[in-house]
């Protein structure tokens, strides 16, 4: 708009603004308030920077984190299921403070007898249930799988105190570990192992009844040394069941003794290749290591099958070597088929593999490890280039859990080797995300036991990134589809979350072990959120620069929340304040309606509101002839006629004015300006969002026009914008793809639609 | 909320045991779309199918593929015996008939359509939802009445899989 012709218009509207404000009574007085601006700076809500985490969300010079080194002897008894193991740990203290006693993780006490976990189980008698089920559950003696532990002794031999609780042991060192130094200690151990598809466990075996064979997928396995940070001290939480784990990052040599006939993998180097794989396997292995298109069979489903009719009484002991990892686990069966591919990983080689059994395919022959290479491409690309020599997924039937280059997924075919889409992107979807954990939070190592989404949410959001290139790379993959089906990402998928009962909705800056519906409140919404910032509020290129720099500025490190919300700011200049108070520390949803859009027309003839306007403040309008007047179409002194004209042709006064000063008046982007439009919106909901409106017109052309968060920065709850064009204004459209979330679509539009509901259509599609 | 109800909810969600792990969903709940339009009630009933598919496995013995094309026709035939024996409702104290309209899949979920006709305004609406109180306890089933502009919400579970909701008449 020109710039005369735009004072003239911001004057009338400003005159409008003030008819509104003139006919309102003044209220009683209220009692102030503190700043409640959705736009506020989060200065209450973030810990103040120091010499360890600065205010720009890096690491600070004085950043420190603890070092843990483990040598351990594991051996597995197939025939009772129990697990046998002593560990040498050696914790160095980087720390400024000086250590009175050490913190380790028993996380196998939580399925001990008479576990305080499941003490605060909800247990009831079911109405129906199977004899199996009613059997186990009240008539028999409690499976007991907590730890035994049969020493904690310095290297001298000599015992040191410990006191268990609960999932927790606390070592109690001779001399307090001052800062700098080591200690080493050696703690001895045994347990039963968990059928984790009877008890639904991370980890545990599965057996399979018809060779009578167990497939083992262990972990939180050995004891483990809690993290002692700047930020909680020793994390010492115990493990309840939901809030996962926190563990330092350290140097392992295991080695892991079991039946001769097992085929075994797990976090970090094989040592002993040559003595624990056939000939016929070093062959093969040495082929996967150039197969950079598709993966090579280190161990056959017929080799398998054999292997399965047997049970070794010898044994074989597998050395495993890593450095740099936050953790260890490892799958050993007879009953695996073994299979590996080589990555490129910006000129590095890694391997994917996968290990499953035969009930595994052919489903997993034909994606795993294609799935694994894949993911891995994905995340370098978003993140930092995969460190680790190789990233292995397991078979297992209904878990989905991760570790350090290793992880367990579900996805089995039917019997007869038949599986629906359903079983088969089910199975994609979960290899995606648990393999891609291994950035976060085995990388990128946050405290899951104080926040899930960090790692779940963050995660989900790169496994839907992932996901889509993954539907791009392997076409034939996803069939007659033209995307990935992807289930978390995508806005509109987690608005029946945020629309519901506010009762059962809990803030995502929520520790795991209390909040409801974890699924979406630490995974799904979270994801979404992210996704939302990339798409919408930040873009592609602003987005990926700051979300790799948070991932590169905390790789093998120790972020905090904070971190993450500072460093994406600091790498974007994109103040996100709002975003993270309004979908990390509420419930709030986004509800941004159309309220109104009125069509204006000018005159030269006072209309009443101005009258009135002018007469309570004693002006006399006939002494400012050059006045013009606006009017909507719903005002009672509307003249229907000028519906028919121009919405200037009533207003000579400006006729004149533009005529005279014709020169001036070139507005390259509206010509011949028509009509003349005042479209008001409101939030119903609590969160901002920047305001995307499509306006389409009589022409059936379409504009949109994406107004940033910041509107409602001033106007809180209601906008209004002006729109002069040269066409007619036929429908205008709130969040016409759908990008925001908005959980009520229902008032979005103009003239307003009556939306079809889910069930709608699908009366709609069976009458068809 | 009340204190009970907080706890409850508390040890609901919080998994030990059943729990679990981490795959996509690693919590067992149920949505219940109730809506009225004009003079039926469009009720849109979701539940995660994998949940479904194992119910159907474990409990009846079917394998039904679930999903795909060649889906076995009894799963249907079992999901409608079944939805009668735990789905009930009252409106202002009388039980009404539900019609079975269908079901489809969209992602992991399972939707199912059910349909209340010849209703006059609800003014209280008693909701029973015992789906899975009979295999997997933590289950919880969350029920959502719309009414106009009116939305109001239960959560039932196992110790409560039945409750009232009352709407004014203006």
């Amino acid at each position: 708009m020109n710039r005369i012709l735009s004072k003239l218009f911001s004057f009338l509207f400003l005159m409008s603004a003030a008819i509104v404000f003139g006919q309102e009574e003044m209220p009683t007085k209220e009692s102030g308030h503190t700043d409640i601006n959705k736009f506020r700076q989060m200065y209450d809500l973030l810990a103040t920077p120091n010499m360890f985490r600065t205010a720009s969300g890096a690491p600070g010079p004085a950043y420190y984190q603890q070092q843990a080194d483990y040598k351990m002897n594991v051996e597995l008894d197939d025939k009772n299921q129990k697990l046998y193991g002593e560990e040498t740990i050696t914790y160095k203290n980087n720390s400024p403070d000086v250590l009175e006693f050490l913190w380790l993780q028993l996380d196998q006490n939580v399925r001990e007898k008479n576990s305080k976990s499941l003490q605060i189980e909800n247990s009831s008698v079911p109405l129906v249930t199977s004899a199996e089920r009613f059997s186990k559950s009240f008539l028999s003696e409690p499976f007991d799988g907590g730890f035994n532990i049969e020493y904690v002794k310095d290297l001298n031999g000599k015992d040191i105190p410990y006191t268990i609780n609960q999932t927790m042991m606390r070592v109690d060192i001779a001399q307090p570990l001052a800062p700098g130094l080591s200690v080493s200690f050696k703690v001895k151990w045994w347990y039963n192992i968990n059928n984790h598809v009877t008890d639904r466990a991370r980890s545990g075996y599965e057996h399979f009844d018809k060779d009578g064979n167990n497939l083992y997928i262990i972990a939180q396995f050995f004891p483990r040394m809690a993290v002692y940070s700047d930020v909680e001290g020793w994390q010492n939480h115990q493990f309840w069941g939901s809030g996962e784990f926190a563990l330092p990052f350290g140097n392992y040599e295991v080695n892991i003794t079991v039946p001769a006939d097992h085929v075994l993998d797990g976090t970090g180097v094989l040592q002993n290749r040559k003595e624990v794989f056939s000939k016929k396997m070093l062959n093969r292995y040495e082929q996967a290591t150039v197969s950079y298109d598709k993966p090579v069979v280190i161990v056959t489903q017929d080799e398998a099958f054999e292997a399965e009719k047997g049970f070794s009484e010898k044994k074989k002991t597998w050395r495993l070597k890593a450095d740099n990892v936050r953790d260890f686990a490892f799958a050993t069966s007879r009953k695996f088929v073994y299979d590996m591919m080589a990555v490129d990983i910006n000129g590095k080689k890694v391997m994917a593999v996968s290990m499953y059994p035969k009930e595994g395919n052919p489903l997993w022959g034909d994606y795993s490890t294609k799935v694994v290479a894949s993911t891995l491409k994905s995340y370098s690309k978003y993140t930092f280039d995969y460190p680790y020599h190789k990233a292995i997924s397991v078979h297992s039937k209904n878990q989905g859990m991760e570790y350090p280059m290793i992880c367990w997924n579900y996805g089995r075919p039917e019997e007869d080797g038949t599986y629906s889409d359903g079983v088969k992107f089910g199975m994609m979807s979960v290899i995606i995300h648990e393999v891609g954990h291994n950035f976060f939070p085995m990388i990128v190592n946050s405290d899951e036991r104080q926040w899930a989404w960090m790692d779940e949410g963050i995660n989900t959001f790169m496994q839907y990134l992932a996901e889509q290139d993954f539907g791009v790379a392997h076409p034939e993959a996803i069939g007659k589809l033209d995307k990935y089906p992807s289930r978390r990402g995508p806005a509109a998928n987690i608005v029946r979350y945020m629309s519901g009962d506010q009762n059962f909705i809990t803030p995502i800056m929520a520790n795991p072990e209390y909040v409801t519906q974890l699924g979406n409140n630490a995974y799904g919404k979270p994801a979404t959120a992210l996704n939302i910032l990339r798409e919408t509020v930040m873009g592609h290129e602003l987005f990926d620069k700051a979300f790799s720099t948070y991932a590169r500025r905390w790789e093998f490190k120790h972020p905090t929340p904070d971190d993450f919300f500072r460093t994406m700011e600091d790498a974007s200049a994109v103040d996100l304040d709002w975003f993270w108070r309004g979908w990390f520390f509420s419930t709030d949803y986004v509800d941004i309606a159309l309220k109104d859009v009125k069509k204006i027309y000018v005159t030269s003839t006072p209309t009443k509101k101005a009258k009135d306007f002018a007469a309570e403040r004693g002006i006399d309008l006939s002494q400012n002839p050059s006045l013009v007047y606006t009017i909507s179409e719903d005002e009672e002194d509307f003249n229907p006629n000028m519906k028919t004209q121009h919405f200037m042709q009533s207003a000579t006064t400006l006729q004149e004015y533009i005529a005279i000063n014709k020169d001036r008046l070139i507005n390259t982007d509206i010509s011949n300006p028509k009509y003349l439009y005042e479209v008001t919106f409101s939030r119903p909901g609590g969160l901002v969002m920047p305001l995307i409106v499509e306006y389409t017109y009589a022409d059936g052309s379409k504009v949109e026009v994406r107004y940033p968060a910041q509107i409602w920065a001033k106007s809180n709850n209601e906008v209004t914008k002006v729109l002069v064009t040269d066409k007619e204004l036929t429908n205008v459209q709130i969040d016409p793809k759908l990008e925001t979330a908005d959980i009520d679509v229902t008032n979005n539009s103009w003239p307003k639609k009556e939306t079809e509901t889910k069930f709608d259509k699908f009366k709609t599609q069976i009458k068809n | 909320m009340n204190y009970i109800r907080l706890i409850v909810l508390i040890l609901l969600f919080s998994s030990g045991l059943y729990g679990f792990s981490n795959p996509p969903h690693k919590f067992y709940v149920s949505v219940m779309e109730i809506r009225q339009k004009d003079n039926t009630l469009q009720i849109t009933f979701s539940i995660f199918w994998d949940d479904w598919s194992r119910y159907l496995e474990e409990k009846q013995q079917l394998r039904a593929n679930l999903t795909s094309k060649n889906e076995d026709p009894k799963a249907e035939a079992i999901l409608k015996a079944y939805l009668k024996q735990v789905i009930a409702i009252n409106l202002d104290g009388k039980p009404v008939k539900i019609n079975y309209v269908g079901r489809d899949y969209e992602s992991d979920l399972m939707y199912c359509y059910l349909e209340i006709n010849n209703i006059s305004s609800i003014s209280k609406i008693a909701v029973e939802n015992k789906f899975f109180f009979d295999y997997i306890d933590s289950q919880q089933n969350i029920v959502h009445v719309i009414r106009a502009d009116d939305r109001k919400s239960l959560l039932l579970d196992k110790d409560k899989p039945k409750g009232l909701l009352n709407f004014s008449t203006n």
